[in-house]
């Protein structure tokens, strides 16, 4: 796959002007991951604007869902992971001494790629996060579930059988259902691990759809293989190669007007 | 290639037929050995004879047959013995016994033979007519050669000689011996009497027409020295309470001779303490027919305690003497109906006891013949002579082999078998009431010291026991197991948890007879010097844990940050000892101020108030209602209370939180053991009861310690095989390890932690060793943790090599094996089932 790499790896990211005036709510800052002895991510530096969906494109392996699990530190649990490196959300530190990842984690809403709703009721799931906050109010409870399930675009589909178990929807609607549960926290920043690779077509859209409905209200980091998707969900794009960001900027502009080769070969469909 | 798999399939496919049939082949064997426990019994006339010269109208003053049922005899009331062969019904031999004094009344018939005559000049003689039997060579008794294979039974000599199936000759006769007149003191005819016998001392009652009864001891005594017989004689008179209706008619006199039962035509029963022959007195009087009808007859079971009564109205009752708390009379003891046998119809005319069981044969006015096993009250035989006229006698056969009745002049024969006549579900697992019990109840005791004693063979302690031990061992063992799991599959360090799941799967390698030794013999004394140490434990080393918890929150951010890998488990390790020591601190202290010092008399009910252990019983209580409470009420309030409060603050908050809990679940389990001390209830007899060195407290531990290794693997594999993108999905919603654990991984495992118990449940129910050896093998039904139980399985273990092939006791103990199969499948069908539910659903997920 490499012979068609046409130029020698950048060392700095190629970041598109007008991307820095954008006020980050994500501020990842030099951050390198070692899995072992195995570097993952090298000096990734990029600032995720508020209230924009930015999207991670890369080919398989290049460190997307590292670095998307990097934010909320879920990596953590993985064993013999090392770091450098800082990242902020919303000024705070993320890694650094005295850090609650359990708190942080609270402040960050994740959607794997795999729809993966508990084995439990509907409302359950959805209210998840407040449960383990403690709350027992039902009136809370029930209005954050319709806020959620209504911002997921679910709450037609489901109001009536809000007791059912979660395991018998649709594998979109439990995707969708999965992004009701990560925004009813009302998380700070929403990470999306291609949240439409394992659903069909019609599916997608409506995701697709309703990423568009969330831009505003949230700001959103989206890995996603489908350059379509890319280029027609998000804001702002990064292409990732080899555990570097190589070119940060618009989406238009990077699908459009791409800085380098290497970009263009990937939007294009040329490369890997 | 193909052959390969060919032959693989075919392997596969037999083995598991095998097992499966080896699994059916022990099921169908057990059924095979038990089901004739609840076959019926079996009778077919033999014959049914003329015996006119036998032949009464009134029930004669004795019947008999022998061992071998070649012969019968009657005395009649004009004291002719006639003995006749039962084959064809010829007349072997007449005699007449007594001429003067005219023969009056004679008592039952021993098994041995004795009887007691009464004369009509107020006289008593003992006796003893019996059968006896020779065995002879054909060839010297030349004389005998008459009988061949053809013809196997001649009359010789007043002797029936008779060609066995090994080709001996046996020559059966009657003997009577009867020793001298003895007065006792009564001069009109001696209407009734009884005898019993006990060493060298014989107790006679009489009774005469006038209604006087008098009690005598025979003393027989032989100088060594001159082989000289002294008989001492003393008779004293036993004061009845006067009656209008005139003098009793029957007479009996219990086993040891130290009651005297008299009765009335019309029912009424005077039972005479004669412990002391000198001063009897009259215990208690009740009626037997309940007013209605007349009482017929009467008789005793084998060992004298049991009366059996038939009335006019054709009931049969069984009564024996109990001694309840609240009993009235003198000598504490009450005599109470216990058996119902034959509801009403026609009037019982005559009843025969086997000598061998509790087997006793009723006959009725219309020729008819029941024969009943008194304890279980099955009827055993139903049948009647031909002709329906009034049974006047019948005995049972010495071997239980045959029933013989007489109805005027006819005389008829039946062969019968009874198969574990004693045995009916009923009698298995029902309460019975057994000779001596205050009421009916649960009770196994197979064996006994004495020739009448009755087996007793109740299902339910031992399912009791095997049902105790269980549960104290699933109580014990069963959170010990899910809790580890939970720990090493969501909490451990991926690398220790290898090491730690292999070494728990090695302890299930200890044998469990080696298990059982160290529980019998290191564990239970120990516990025993340790009582109260031990039960503060269940208190202390939770409460150690929870407090290094709080502590532990109270560090610093950072230091807390920093200390949160190893340094935590091995804080949380140094919990145990700490939690042990205060134990041994605590207990001590506990059982001098509420248990007067001393925990084992304490149980034992001998000293103190029941506050200390109503305390131990409601500590747990509470703490569950407090936690229960707090999480309900409490806790929202206290949210949002502290939601604005910084770290410290929390933790220091959290801290006073525990201490204050602490101080009031105590509290209030110390009010409430106060309140119902109070009122006067005591834990002690239900929960608690006198201390037994080997107990459920001792098997609960060290069961619980054989089935936590099975019960983890399997709940560990549940827990691991939950998929790990919904451990993902939950800690990236902000939860932590344990809120993950509980909310998502165990509802998600929850029926393979199910099947996990279940599995361990199986193992419980079938345990041996250790039940065996650890547990003093009590077959007793008491909830007390203190106390011991006998298994199902440690019942077989112990008793199966002394029962006897084929006999009751040996088809008990199977079914005691079917009882514990049938169990051990349905729990592990049921644990399997579930599984089967989990593994598709986790399929799903
Ligand atoms: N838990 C782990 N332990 C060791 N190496 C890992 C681990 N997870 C990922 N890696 C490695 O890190 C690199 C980046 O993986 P990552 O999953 O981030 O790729 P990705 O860009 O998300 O790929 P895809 O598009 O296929 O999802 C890969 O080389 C992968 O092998
Ligand atoms: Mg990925």
């Amino acid at each position: 796959m490499t012979n068609t790499f046409r130029v020698q790896m950048p060392h700095k990211t190629e970041v598109h002007a007008g991307v820095l005036e954008e006020d980050p709510v994500l501020d990842i800052e030099g951050f390198q991951l070692w899995y072992g002895s195995k570097q993952a991510l090298f000096d990734v530096s990029m600032r995720i604007p508020r209230g924009k969906v930015t999207a991670l494109i890369g080919p398989s392996g290049c460190g997307k869902s590292t670095l998307l699990r990097s934010v909320n530190r879920l990596n953590d649990l993985v064993e013999s992971v090392r770091i450098e490196g800082n990242m902020l959300l919303n000024e705070d530190a993320i890694y650094g001494p005295g850090v609650d990842v359990i708190e942080l984690r609270k402040r960050i809403g994740m959607v794997f790629q795999k729809p993966n709703p508990f084995p439990m009721s509907i409302f359950e799931n959805v209210v998840y996060s407040l449960r383990i906050d403690g709350e027992r109010d039902r009136r809370v409870l029930a209005e954050s579930c319709e806020r959620s399930l209504r911002g997921a675009g679910l709450w037609d589909e489901v109001k009536s059988r809000l007791s059912e178990s979660a395991l018998q929807l649709s594998g979109g609607q439990q995707q969708r259902l999965c992004i009701a549960r990560a925004i009813a926290a009302e998380p700070e920043v929403l990470l999306l691990d291609e949240p439409c690779s394992a659903l069909d077509p019609i599916a997608t859209g409506r995701i697709e759809d309703l990423i568009e409905e969330l831009k505003g209200s949230y700001s959103i980091l989206m890995v996603t293989h489908n350059m379509q998707q890319a280029s027609r969900a998000s804001d702002f794009t990064a292409f990732m190669y080899l555990g570097r960001i190589v070119e940060f900027g618009r989406t238009n502009d990077m699908f459009m007007t791409p800085h380098l080769g290497q970009t263009e070969d990937y939007v294009t469909g040329r490369f890997g | 290639m193909r052959l390969a798999e060919a032959v693989a399939r075919l392997c596969i496919s037999i083995g598991g037929a095998g097992t499966i049939a080896a699994v059916a082949l022990i099921f169908v064997f057990l059924v095979w050995v038990v089901v004739p426990l609840f076959g019926g019994a079996g009778h077919e006339l033999r014959n049914q004879k003329t015996v006119a010269s036998a032949a009464a109208s009134a029930p004669p003053f004795a019947f008999g047959v022998d061992e071998y049922r070649d012969l019968g005899f009657v005395l009649k009331h004009d004291g002719t013995l006639v003995t006749w062969r039962t084959d064809d019904g010829k007349v072997l031999d007449t005699r007449a016994l007594f001429t003067v004094p005219r023969l009056n009344s004679v008592s039952t018939r021993s098994p041995d033979g004795d009887l007691a005559f009464g004369f009509d000049d107020g006289s008593v003689r003992l006796g003893r007519i019996s059968f006896h039997a020779t065995y002879a060579d054909m060839t010297s008794r030349p004389e005998l050669a008459e009988v061949t294979a053809d013809r196997p039974v001649i009359v010789a000599g007043g002797q029936l000689a008779r060609r066995t199936q090994e080709g001996q000759l046996r020559l059966t006769g009657i003997a009577v011996s009867i020793d001298e007149p003895v007065q006792l003191g009564l001069t009109a005819p001696i209407t009734a009497l009884d005898v019993s016998s006990h060493r060298d001392t014989t107790k006679v009652v009489a009774l005469d027409a006038r209604g006087e009864i008098a009690a005598a001891r025979i003393e027989t005594r032989e100088n060594l020295m001159t082989g000289e017989v002294t008989v001492d004689i003393r008779s004293h008179s036993v004061p009845l309470r006067p009656r209008a209706t005139g003098p009793p008619t029957r007479l009996f006199l219990t086993g040891p001779g130290d009651v005297l039962l008299v009765t009335w035509d019309d029912g009424i029963l005077q039972r005479h303490d004669l412990r002391d022959v000198e001063a009897p007195r009259l215990a208690e009087e009740f009626d037997l027919v309940d007013g209605e009808g007349s009482l017929t007859a009467a008789a005793f079971l084998i060992g004298k305690t049991t009366l059996i009564t038939g009335d006019s109205r054709g009931r049969v009752r069984g009564w024996f003497g109990t001694k309840p708390a609240e009993a009235e009379t003198p000598d504490g003891i009450r005599f109470v109906r216990t058996h119902d046998l034959d509801a009403e119809g026609p009037a019982v005319t005559a009843l025969a006891s086997s000598s061998r069981s509790r087997v006793v044969s009723a006959g009725f006015a219309d020729g008819s013949v029941k024969t009943f096993h008194v304890t279980s009250h099955k009827l055993l035989i139903d049948t009647a002579v031909e002709g329906g006229e009034p049974i006047t006698a019948l005995v049972i056969a010495p071997k239980e082999d045959g029933l013989m009745a007489q109805a005027g002049a006819h005389v008829a024969a039946w062969n019968i078998t009874l198969e574990h006549p004693e045995a009916s579900l009923s009698a298995l697992f029902a309460p019975v009431w057994y000779e001596g019990y205050d009421q009916p109840r649960h009770v196994w005791q197979s064996t006994g010291g004495t020739d009448d004693f009755e087996p007793k063979l109740g299902f339910w302690p031992l399912i009791f026991g095997t049902l105790k031990a269980t549960f104290y061992s699933m109580l014990f063992g069963a959170p010990l197991a899910i809790l580890a799991a939970i720990f090493t599959s969501e909490f451990l360090h991926k690398r220790l948890k290898g090491p730690l799941k292999s070494i728990t799967e090695m302890m299930a390698s200890l044998p469990s007879v080696v298990l059982g030794f160290i529980a019998a013999i290191v564990i239970a004394p120990y516990v025993q010097g340790l009582v109260s140490t031990v039960l503060a434990l269940f208190f202390t080393v939770p409460c150690a844990f929870l407090l290094g918890a709080h502590l532990w929150q109270l560090l610093p951010q950072n230091a807390y940050v920093r200390l949160s890998g190893a340094p935590r488990f091995v804080a949380m390790g140094a919990c145990l000892p700490v939690g042990v020591l205060a134990a041994f601190a605590v207990g001590p202290f506990f059982e001098r101020t509420f248990f007067d010092g001393d925990i084992i008399a304490w149980l034992a009910g001998a000293q103190g108030d029941s506050v200390g252990g109503w305390l131990l019983l409601l500590i747990p209580v509470t703490a569950l209602l407090y936690v229960f409470a707090a999480s309900r009420f409490v806790g929202p309030w206290l949210r949002s209370m502290s939601a604005g409060w910084n770290r410290p603050q929390a933790a220091r908050f959290e801290f006073a939180r525990f201490g204050a809990s602490l101080v009031l679940v105590f509290a209030t389990a110390l009010g409430a053991a106060h309140v119902l001390d109070g009122v006067g209830f005591d834990p002690r007899g239900g929960v608690f009861d006198t201390y037994v060195q080997r107990n459920a407290l001792i098997v609960g531990f060290v069961m619980g310690f054989a089935i936590i290794p099975i019960v983890y693997t399997l709940a560990e594999d549940a827990l691991s095989s939950v998929p790990a993108h919904l451990r993902l999905a939950s800690l990236g919603a902000g939860a932590t390890l344990w809120q993950t654990a509980m909310r998502v991984v165990v509802p998600t495992a929850m029926s393979g932690l199910f099947s996990a118990v279940m599995i361990g449940l199986g193992r419980a129910v079938g345990e041996t060793m250790i039940v065996l050896m650890a547990t003093g093998n009590t077959p007793i039904m008491s909830w007390s943790v203190f106390d011991g139980f006998r298994t199902l399985s440690a019942n077989i273990a112990v008793e199966l090599p002394e029962a006897v092939r084929d006999s009751t006791h040996y088809r008990a103990l199977f079914l005691a094996a079917l009882c514990l199969f049938a169990l051990t499948f349905v729990l592990n069908t049921f644990a399997e089932l579930v599984r089967q539910r989990f593994r598709k659903r986790a399929y799903q997920l």
